[in-house]
């Protein structure tokens, strides 16, 4: 599906004219012209990389916001161009950091927030609301506003209209705008903040953009990993409903492992675990982390003892509800061509023995399809029975993900990552 | 060692699949169903995070509830359920609503139609609204039209229409059914349902047969000999003898439940997972199904009646003796038939159906005897060592 752009010019507003604009545009005495009834969605849409790539000229414009291939190939080309770790993360900040320090200074369209991906635009959001934070430091606030109804489909329906509002500026521009959009967010519509960049910037307007009883959508893997587990772990306690793309993207593995156990005579094994190893690409620990509390809360696991070494990832004791020890380790692996989702898991180990009867011990070993499982396949796992899956490449984009969650979710967060949460940032500590 | 009996990884993983938004409409929510079945099974799958936080019930029946009345009728109904779940079900309940509505009425309808828009704003459940007529078969026709005439199944992406069996009661009346219905709206709004086909092990069977390259191979007339589809209940027809009597095993059984078990079972594989590319499937096999006598039915169907039986101590009643079904019915509590299907897969291989009441175990068995061997050495060798044993 191609992108969705709004069909109407946008129309710039001084921002304190934006509410009563907007009223008056769905006021209810034009009864036909009622706004879709479905949800808004309010998105900080930094893409740094983006901008910078676009300012010197390694990509033609206009900015949109979106993961296109173009972006992250050209992204990819500039970690080597810049001397950065091959492992680096197209996406990552220290690429924005190392192409900020080059010359350049080409102008090109800024259609951030007027671009909506067809997954987003096809569930029609009454208001989407984009911050949209500008290179230029001094940029003063600017404010767009445009209405649209979708074209008439073939198979007939009812054309639910909803409009864009787009903030542009510098911080300090976009923290003075925040005042106009309180009254943009309807109450009796369910409202998300996706904050759409790195847990690290500009936290005190992420503060004041994620306030109950908006449904807060963040990515732990973008971000300082200790900051990202606080604040994820902030938020889920103080009752918001919290939805975490890295914790999304982990649904596979944890089907995958689930499907190994489903069969009646190997659940009795999850009662004897002694070990579980996780690989995740770089240094980013935060989504294997996540994958070994959600293990450790399902198995009833205790946590004794945790230790980050520097260069080795983490190694940590759990006790099982048996009093027997469970080692678990979390290595660093560099890959040559990370995924744009930091931290990403290319393999798991869980390595179960009865005492009372080591013969049936069982080694399950989970691999990306990208990677292999020839690591975690070493280390004398000859006498067990071995059980290997593949798990498959997630293709969705971070656009079709959120799709997913507007299209259908709670306002209360999962109890799986609730729980998981706190244990992976006690993990950290 | 100790036995695990749940997976623990498995639990909550469904959670993270919810569907969309939307108000489920119930047509005759006074009756049984509604508080017997349909709001426990709903409030089970809401406390299992299967439904969205945007969801809302709307009863709909002649009675003049209120809001109110509804949601204490259905806690009453659901009682200790709702005492162990307090805060679930009192969140649950905030999505339950009730609107007085007779469908022949079309100033009801009218009413219902600003209802509807009205709980899309208390409950965003963005105008996808499901309708579900749980009232007499009579009464699907005329309320399909009165829906469609209010303008409620404008909207083929957001309104759906959904209609339990019996649908018609002989051919006729079912293509008659199905006209009017069709008048109605499109074919992807209508929901023509039996919960039976829900079952995931009639689901798997598709899984059995195209997943799985040991059994697709062999699974044809060359390797078959004969397959038997039966379904045997360990009760009897209970409290259902009016229902039974204007029904009976071959309505409420072989035209649905037993066809779709045939149609899943000899399919040819589609050539997309798709509903429409598995129907098309299903069709063409049921066109190509025949009794194995057509010309004298009675060499190949056989009716039957359950008669008393039991044993001394424990005596079952005969289907004549249940209460409230007629001492000379006679309505068939046992239907067996025997089918061929004309087409290169199955072509000389016997179906039969058995569909029976109060019968010693309840299973809905499907046997596929594979042909004999050319060659039983290996037999033998097994009877020699037995002899040696």
């Amino acid at each position: 599906m191609s992108p969705q752009l709004t069909l109407q010019s946008p129309l710039q507003l001084p921002p304190s004219e934006v509410p009563s604009y907007l009223e008056q545009l769905w006021s209810n005495d034009q009864p036909d012209n009622a706004g879709a009834k479905t949800f808004c969605l309010l998105v900080w849409q930094p893409a740094w990389v983006e901008q910078q790539l676009v300012r010197t000229g390694k990509i033609t414009g206009p900015i949109i916001g979106a993961q296109s291939q173009e972006l992250i190939q050209a992204a990819r080309q500039a970690v080597i161009e810049g001397d950065l770790p091959h492992s680096t993360p197209p996406l990552d900040s220290s690429v924005a950091a190392a192409i900020a320090h080059r010359k350049g200074n080409q102008d090109c369209e800024d259609l951030r927030g007027q671009h909506v991906d067809a997954a987003i635009s096809a569930l029609e959001p009454r208001r989407l609301i984009t911050l949209a934070p500008t290179l230029d430091e001094g940029h003063d606030l600017e404010t767009l506003v445009a209405a649209y109804c979708p074209l008439p489909e073939e198979s007939g329906g009812t054309a639910a209209c909803g409009d864009v509002v787009v903030l542009r500026g510098d911080h300090a521009a976009l923290a003075e705008g925040l005042g106009i959009l309180q009254p943009l967010l309807p109450a009796e519509l369910p409202s998300w903040v996706w904050w759409n960049g790195s847990l690290d910037e500009a936290p005190e307007l992420l503060e004041r953009l994620a306030v109950i009883p908006h449904r807060l959508v963040i990515d732990t893997a973008l971000g300082d990993p200790r900051r990202c587990l606080e604040l994820l772990q902030a938020h889920v306690e103080s009752g918001q409903a919290v939805n975490d793309l890295n914790w999304l993207r982990l649904r596979t593995w944890r089907e995958h492992l689930a499907m190994v156990f489903d069969p009646p005579h190997r659940r009795n094994a999850l009662s004897h675990v002694v070990q579980l190893d996780i690989d995740v690409e770089g240094h980013h620990p935060v989504q294997g982390l996540l994958l070994a509390a959600w293990i450790a809360d399902r198995l009833n696991w205790r946590l004794k003892a945790t230790q980050t070494v520097a260069g080795e990832g983490i190694i940590a004791e759990f006790q099982r509800p048996d009093d027997t020890a469970v080692k678990f380790r979390l290595m660093p692996v560099p890959m040559g061509k990370p995924s744009i989702h930091p931290g990403q898991i290319v393999g798991a180990r869980l390595i179960c023995k009865p005492d009372a009867q080591p013969e049936h011990a069982v080694c399950v070993i989970l691999c990306a399809e990208s990677g292999g499982c020839m690591r975690l396949e070493a280390g004398g796992m000859a006498s067990m029975e071995l059980l290997e899956e593949v798990v498959p490449i997630q293709v969705a984009t971070v656009e079709m993900d959120v799709a997913r969650l507007l299209a259908g979710g709670h306002n209360t967060t999962t109890p799986l990552l609730a729980a998981a949460a706190p244990l992976a940032a006690k993990l950290l500590n | 060692m100790s036995t695990t009996i749940t997976n623990p990884l498995r639990v909550g993983l469904r959670q993270e699949r919810v569907i969309a938004p939307q108000c489920l409409v119930i047509f005759g929510a006074s009756g049984d169903l509604t508080h017997r079945k349909l709001v426990p099974a709903l409030f089970e799958l809401y406390k299992q995070r299967r439904l969205p936080s945007e969801f809302a019930l709307l009863g709909c029946a002649r009675r003049p509830w209120s809001d109110e009345i509804f949601r204490q009728k259905m806690a009453d109904a659901l009682g200790e359920i709702i005492n162990e779940n307090r805060l679930a079900w009192d969140q649950f309940a905030a999505g339950l609503f009730y609107e007085p509505v007779d469908l022949q009425k079309p100033e009801d309808l009218i009413k219902l139609s600003h209802r509807l828009e009205e709980i899309d704003r208390l409950r965003a459940t963005r105008s996808n609204r499901t309708f579900y007529l749980s009232v007499s078969p009579k009464f699907y026709g005329s309320g399909c039209k009165a829906l469609a005439n209010a303008g409620l199944l404008s909207d083929p992406k957001r309104s759906r229409v959904v209609i339990e069996k019996p649908f018609g009661r002989d051919y006729a009346s079912a293509q008659s059914l199905n006209q009017i219905v069709q008048s109605c709206g499109q074919e992807n709004q209508i929901f023509r349902i039996d919960h039976y086909l829900g079952k995931e092990t009639v689901q798997n069977i598709l899984v059995l047969r195209f997943a799985n390259t040991i059994f697709e191979p062999i699974w044809n007339r060359n390797y078959i000999s004969s397959v038997q589809i039966t379904a045997a209940e360990t009760v009897g027809v209970e409290e259902r003898a009016s229902y039974y009597e204007s029904s009976g095993a071959l309505r409420d059984m072989v035209q649905n439940h037993l066809t779709q078990m045939l149609a899943i079972t000899t399919m040819e594989p589609p050539g997309r997972f798709d509903p429409e590319a598995i129907r098309n499937e299903k069709a063409k096999v049921l066109l190509a199904a025949r009794l194995a006598d057509e010309l004298e039915p009675w060499n190949c169907c056989i009716r039957g009646q359950y008669a008393p039986g039991g044993t001394k101590e424990a005596q079952l009643p005969g289907y004549r003796q249940e209460p409230g079904v007629d001492p000379n019915s006679t309505t068939e509590t046992y239907v067996a038939m025997k089918l061929f299907i004309d087409n290169w897969r199955w072509q000389e291989c016997p179906f039969t159906f058995a569909p029976a009441n109060d019968w010693p175990n309840v299973s809905v068995k499907w046997c596929s005897p594979f042909e004999k061997l050319p060659c039983t050495f290996l037999m033998q060798l097994g009877a020699a060592r037995q002899r040696t044993n």
